[in-house]
C-alpha cells in the first residue's frame, strides 16, 4: 500500500515534468497522484472490486484536482492529466492482448471487458466531478 | 474610420494567436473558445464567436457593422501545460483590467516562446516514471532498474520520431515495437518481462487526450470529443500493434517471454 502510494507519487511527478508543469504545481500534482494511488490500494486491500476501487480513486483524484485548481488559480487539467496516468489499466490491456495473441479468446475477452469497465469507472469519476465544477461555475456567473 | 478597421484586425490577430497557442499546447475546446471571446471583448469589440475543433480555429469578431473573420489550421500539437497555465493567468487578468492591443500581443509572443524543460530532464523523468511504474505493478527492484532504461529508449524514440515529423500512429508503433524488443532481450536471464513491458508502455498512454475527450463531452463540445476519442483509440491500437509485432518476432526467434 505504501509502495503503491510512493510509486504513484514518483510517477505523477515524472509525468508533470514530461508535460512541462512548473514550480510547486509539480509537488501538488504528485501529492494528488499519491492520494489517488493510496485510495485505490486501500480499497483493493479491503476486498472492494477493481471497478469500484477505480471509481473511488478517480473521484478522489478529480475532486482534489478541482479544489487545488481553484486554490492555485490554474487550469484543472494540469493536475488531472498527470495524476490520471498511474490509474490507467495498462497492465490489463497488455495481458488481454497477449492472451488474444495466444488464441486464448475466452481469457482475452474476459480481461478486455474488465479493462473497459475499469476505464469506464475512471472516466465516470472525472465526468461526475467536472459536471459539478461546470455547474458551480455557471451558478457563480449567473449571480 | 480607418483606425477602427485597423483595430478590429489587430484584435482578431491577438485572439487567434492566443487560441492557437492554447490548442497547440493541448487545452480543452471550451477554454480556447472562452479565451478568444474574452480577449476580443476586453479590447472593446461588440461580439466574438469562435468555433474550435482539435485541428482548427474559426473566429468572427464584430464591431458595429464591421465583421472580421479568420480561419486557421492547427497542425503540430504537443503537450505543454505551462503555456496553458500562463494564458489562463493572462485571461484572468483581462477580466479585471483593460490592456491595449500592443501589450496583449507582446505578452502572447512571450508565452509562445516560453522555454520547455531541456531534453535531458525529460528523458530522466521518463526513465524515473517508468521505473516507478514497475514498483507500482508490484515488480522487484531489478524490474524497476530495467524499466528505467527501457523508459529512456521508448521516450527517445518517440521524441525523435515526432521531431522528424512522422505521424503519431507510426511513431507510437515504432516506439512500442523497438522498446519491447529491447526489454525482451534485457529480461532473458533475470527480471519479469511482463512487468517491464507494461511499465514502459505506460509512457505512451494518451492521458491528456483521454482527459480532454471527457471534459469536452461534459462541456458538450461533441465534435471535438469524438475527434479526441478516435485519437485515443488510434494511439491504443498503435501501441498494441507494435507490441504484437515485437512479441511475434521474439517468439519466432525462440526467445523466452
Amino acid at each position: 500500500m505504501i509502495q503503491a502510494a510512493l510509486a504513484s507519487f514518483i510517477a505523477t511527478g515524472a509525468f508533470a515534468i514530461l508535460f512541462t508543469v512548473r514550480g510547486r504545481k509539480i509537488l501538488v500534482a504528485s501529492i494528488i497522484g499519491m492520494l489517488a494511488g493510496f485510495v485505490f490500494a486501500l480499497a483493493q486491500e479491503n476486498g472492494i472490486s477493481v471497478v469500484v476501487s477505480q471509481f473511488l480513486a478517480s473521484i478522489t483524484l478529480s475532486g482534489l484536482s478541482e479544489i487545488c485548481a481553484r486554490k492555485f488559480k490554474t487550469p484543472v487539467t494540469i493536475f488531472i492529466v498527470c495524476a490520471l496516468i498511474p490509474l490507467v489499466p495498462g497492465g490489463g490491456m497488455y495481458f488481454s492482448m497477449k492472451a488474444l495473441m495466444e488464441s486464448n479468446t475466452a481469457l482475452g475477452n474476459a480481461i478486455l471487458l474488465d479493462v473497459l469497465s475499469q476505464s469506464g469507472a475512471l472516466v465516470l469519476g472525472i465526468v461526475v466531478m467536472s459536471t459539478i465544477s461546470f455547474m458551480q461555475r455557471a451558478y457563480m456567473s449567473r449571480r | 474610420m480607418d483606425y477602427v478597421k485597423n483595430n478590429i484586425n489587430d484584435v482578431l490577430e491577438n485572439a487567434v494567436l492566443a487560441g492557437k497557442i492554447l490548442l497547440e499546447s493541448g487545452a480543452e475546446t471550451y477554454r480556447v473558445e472562452e479565451t478568444i471571446q474574452r480577449i476580443a471583448l476586453n479590447c472593446g469589440m461588440d461580439d466574438a464567436q469562435a468555433f474550435v475543433l482539435p485541428t482548427g480555429i474559426m473566429t468572427t469578431i464584430t464591431l458595429g457593422k464591421e465583421n472580421a473573420t479568420k480561419i486557421i489550421r492547427v497542425k503540430n500539437r504537443s503537450i505543454n501545460l505551462d503555456k496553458i497555465d500562463q494564458i489562463n493567468a493572462l485571461s484572468r487578468e483581462l477580466m479585471t483590467t483593460k490592456y491595449d492591443v500592443e501589450t496583449i500581443r507582446n505578452r502572447l509572443l512571450l508565452i509562445q516562446d516560453a522555454q520547455q524543460y531541456p531534453f535531458s530532464w525529460k528523458l530522466l523523468s521518463a526513465a524515473i516514471g517508468s521505473g516507478a511504474f514497475a514498483l507500482l505493478f508490484k515488480g522487484s527492484m531489478i524490474d524497476a532498474i530495467i524499466s528505467f532504461f527501457a523508459g529512456m529508449i521508448v521516450y527517445s524514440i518517440k521524441f525523435f520520431a515526432d521531431k522528424l515529423g512522422i505521424n503519431f500512429f507510426i511513431a507510437t508503433t515504432l516506439a512500442s515495437f523497438c522498446s519491447i524488443i529491447f526489454s525482451i532481450l534485457l529480461t532473458q536471464s533475470f527480471g519479469n518481462t511482463d512487468i517491464v513491458i507494461i511499465s514502459m508502455l505506460m509512457l505512451l498512454v494518451p492521458g491528456l487526450v483521454i482527459t480532454n475527450a471527457v471534459r469536452d463531452s461534459v462541456a458538450q463540445d461533441l465534435g471535438a470529443a469524438v475527434n479526441r476519442l478516435l485519437e485515443t483509440i488510434l494511439i491504443a491500437t498503435a501501441i498494441a500493434l507494435g507490441a504484437i509485432i515485437a512479441i511475434a518476432l521474439a517468439k519466432a526467434g525462440g526467445l523466452t517471454l
